[in-house]
């Protein structure tokens, strides 16, 4: 089969390799028609997530038809469409039963390196490095999805892919970053990134009846994304204002009640600080740039509460931890535990209460993956979401 | 921790002394031992110094002379470490006959050469000794009478103490009986061949060593408080002696069963020895952990889960298995079968994990 294989910095191929065999009894195989490059795949391809090989295969946000089940999967058919969760989870463990899913106690036979770099390990997630199980991931035309009678979910009507693709990652991600913010009658949200998952989390923080919700990025069409879908009230551009003071002047002095981070370790910024950030990032002394961490933290109201739903890997400098302590803010954050969110989310699609669909710019065939990488890494063309179609 | 540690340190006092008396049993006219030393020794002295050896033996140091000494002394180094490491030494013995009585002939035809050596008849002497010696400790092997202290016994030794624990959400009850029914444990510990169980208390456990060799040795259950604790030691003649204790405590809050897993056991090598492994990915503690953790896979999914990495014995890219590497790791593609009832606390058959060591 072909898959989109990783080789290094700015490297990726895809490439024949083997087909996905049923391992476990509790395996499904899925042939993928739908797949996406997430904002988390860039740091991949960038080379800042640590225990990658060449020649693994990415991808952790797919679905597909459903073409083999192993012997103890009994509540899927051949022939189901699925969507399949970026977390593996075997349902069974504490984690599993507190519906923490991406904390799965069962599924990242690497435990042991994480273990090393975190202290304890999350779960196994497709694609996604070795730290996290070396799990082959969905760019590519089959894929084999473990404990399948736990994650996938099926679709029935006649949603259209890109209508359900997103429950496999960013509108769950993004939701339940919102829902993490504990919004109440009269808060105001604040989004760092206007990205895939920041959409979503805006849209969701508006279905949690925000009274406001403000987008902070650096690229227009983003900005007018989030306006026109996602129900942002106000945008700030960060290449033209100060988002400190402009988040002061929105709020009447107090800060948004609650910030969300949807950027993680590789935030752009301005200045000394951005550019002592890229140098040590550089020479691996820290892994991640924590540029729009440091600012939500900065910006929220007193006792209010951080949300961090993009991703980090590593170490991080000069984090104000007198600001979270003196002013009493909660933080919040977490790999999404998406099987947790995707029925009542698919429901909120069936109602049409939300149609996540409206962040796909780019439409392309799984050959050229390279290309849709290289297109979202430079936010060409007002690139803000790839998704390649398999068959 | 004191539940765990109590009981356990006076086994780990009884266990040095017993060791000691062991060691002292086991010296023999000649010990093998003593002659994988002497070829490492010499070997050694062949490749690093050949032309101080030529003429400390009285032979002309010229480069055909350097070059001859060299190969006989990588030939010394196999064969010595071969005697001191592998698991049928008898083998290696005979390797070293075979060189002894090749040294012999070229010394021979030496002595009678126009120009002989200056010491040929000291040389003979000493060299046919050492061909006696080997071929009577070869075969003594053979007779299998040095099996009891073959190996890793040659190295120095040092206790060890190997400590992990994890919590599995399943009921103290399910996880002593488990526990206790040995043989469910080669299953879980990767590097375990076989568990056989001799009688209620003993057990013969068959274990993959580093560089393909295999240690084996017989286990005697000295503790066994159902639902609490089992201890257990080795017996005298193990090729690794070691003794352990773990105990079953419920977890709070309940969450099931906490195992606290506490092994002692004679690290080949010492200090050094423990450090090669952990450079080797066979660190003992990080091999009871990962056995803890296959452990509460399997007690609390049926199975041990792999990933496309992870059946592979090295790191290796995220994708899928070829045929060959599923052969090669002895796991089977499962066909679409009719559904059989989950039952957690079995292993289905076809998850042995093989992790694989060469």
């Amino acid at each position: 089969m072909k898959a989109t294989c990783w080789y290094g910095k700015h490297d990726v191929r895809v490439e024949n390799v083997p087909d996905p065999k049923i391992l476990n009894a509790r395996d499904a195989i899925v042939r993928v028609t739908s797949t996406a490059i997430c904002g988390s795949d860039l740091h991949l391809y960038n080379g800042l997530v640590p225990g990658m090989e060449r020649g693994d295969v990415l991808g952790h946000e797919f679905m597909g038809e459903v073409v083999e089940v192993g012997p103890s999967v009994r509540n899927l058919e051949i022939g189901d469409r699925v969507v399949v969760p970026f977390p593996i989870a075997c349902g069974m463990c504490g984690a599993c039963q507190a519906e923490r899913f991406s904390l799965c106690e069962n599924t990242n036979p690497n435990a042991e390196l994480a273990e090393k770099l975190w202290g304890h390990s999350p779960a196994g997630i497709f694609g996604y490095s070795h730290l996290v199980g070396g799990f082959a991931g969905g760019q590519a035309e089959l894929v084999r999805v473990p404990f399948a009678d736990v994650g996938p979910i099926k679709i029935t009507g006649d949603l259209r892919d890109e209508q359900v693709l997103f429950l496999s990652d960013v509108l769950p991600t993004g939701y339940m970053a919102a829902e993490m913010c504990g919004i109440r009658p009269g808060h105001v949200v604040a989004v760092w990134g206007a990205g895939p998952v920041g959409q979503m989390a805006m849209a969701s923080a508006r279905m949690l009846r925000a009274e406001r919700v403000i987008a902070i990025d650096r690229f227009g069409e983003r900005l007018r994304m989030a306006r026109r879908h996602a129900g942002a009230t106000d945008t700030i551009d960060y290449e033209e204002h100060d988002v400190l003071e402009s988040l002061a002047e929105l709020t009447g002095g107090r800060g948004p009640d609650a910030c969300i981070d949807a950027v993680g370790m590789e935030a752009h910024g301005h200045g000394l600080l951005h550019a002592h950030d890229r140098v040590k990032q550089a020479l691996r002394l820290e892994t991640d740039r924590p540029t729009a961490l440091r600012q939500a933290i900065q910006a929220c109201a007193n006792g209010g509460t951080v949300v961090i739903a993009g991703v980090y890997g590593g170490v991080v400098d000069k984090m104000p931890f007198g600001s979270l302590m003196n002013r009493s803010l909660t933080v919040r954050t977490g790999q999404c535990h998406v099987q947790h969110y995707m029925r009542p989310l698919l429901a909120c699609i069936e109602r049409g209460e939300i149609d996540p669909s409206f962040i796909v710019t780019h439409r392309l065939s799984l050959e050229d993956a390279a290309r849709g990488y290289e297109l979202f890494l430079h936010k060409q063309d007002g690139c803000t979401k790839v998704v390649l179609e398999a068959s | 921790m004191n539940r765990t540690s109590a009981p356990h340190d006076g086994n780990e006092r009884g266990f040095a002394s017993r060791h000691a008396r062991a060691s002292r049993r086991q010296r023999g006219l000649v010990r093998s031992d003593t002659l994988g030393w002497l070829g490492v020794g010499l070997g050694l002295a062949e490749v690093v110094a050949p032309s101080k050896l030529a003429h400390l033996v009285g032979m002309r140091a010229d480069q055909t002379t350097r070059r001859a000494l060299r190969l006989h002394g990588l030939r010394e180094l196999v064969t010595g470490v071969g005697v001191l490491v592998a698991a049928r030494r008898g083998r290696w013995l005979w390797m070293r006959v075979g060189g002894d009585l090749l040294d012999l002939g070229i010394l021979a035809i030496t002595a009678t050469s126009r120009r002989p050596t200056r010491r040929p008849r000291t040389l003979l002497t000493a060299l046919a000794a050492v061909t006696v010696l080997d071929v009577l400790a070869a075969s003594r092997a053979a007779r299998g009478e040095e099996r009891s202290h073959s190996t890793v016994r040659a190295l120095p030794t040092q206790p060890r103490t190997v400590k992990a624990a994890v919590t599995i959400g399943r009921p103290i009850e399910e996880v002593y009986a488990f526990w206790r029914k040995l043989d469910n444990l080669s299953a879980v510990m990767v590097h375990v061949e076989s568990i056989v169980e001799l009688d209620e208390r003993r057990s013969h456990w068959t274990v993959r060593g580093p560089a393909g060799t295999t240690l084996e040795w017989d286990a005697e259950i000295t503790e066994d408080r159902p639902n609490e604790m089992i201890a257990w030691r080795s017996t005298p003649e193990a090729d690794v002696r070691s003794c352990g204790v773990v105990h079953f405590v419920p977890a709070p809050g309940g969450r099931g069963t906490e195992i606290h897993a506490q092994i002692t056991y004679d690290a080949p090598g010492g200090r050094v020895g423990a450090m090669l492994a952990t450079l080797f990915g066979r660190e003992p503690g990080q091999q009871a952990r990962g056995d803890l953790r296959r452990l509460k896979q399997v007690l609390e999914t049926g199975e041990i889960l792999h990933s496309d990495a992870s059946i592979h014995p090295r790191p290796h890219p995220a994708r899928p298995p070829t045929k060959r590497d599923l052969v090669r790791y002895g796991i089977a593609p499962r066909a679409l079968e009719p559904p059989e009832p989950p039952i957690p606390s079995e292993i289905s058959s076809f998850v042995i994990f093989e992790e694989i060591v060469q």
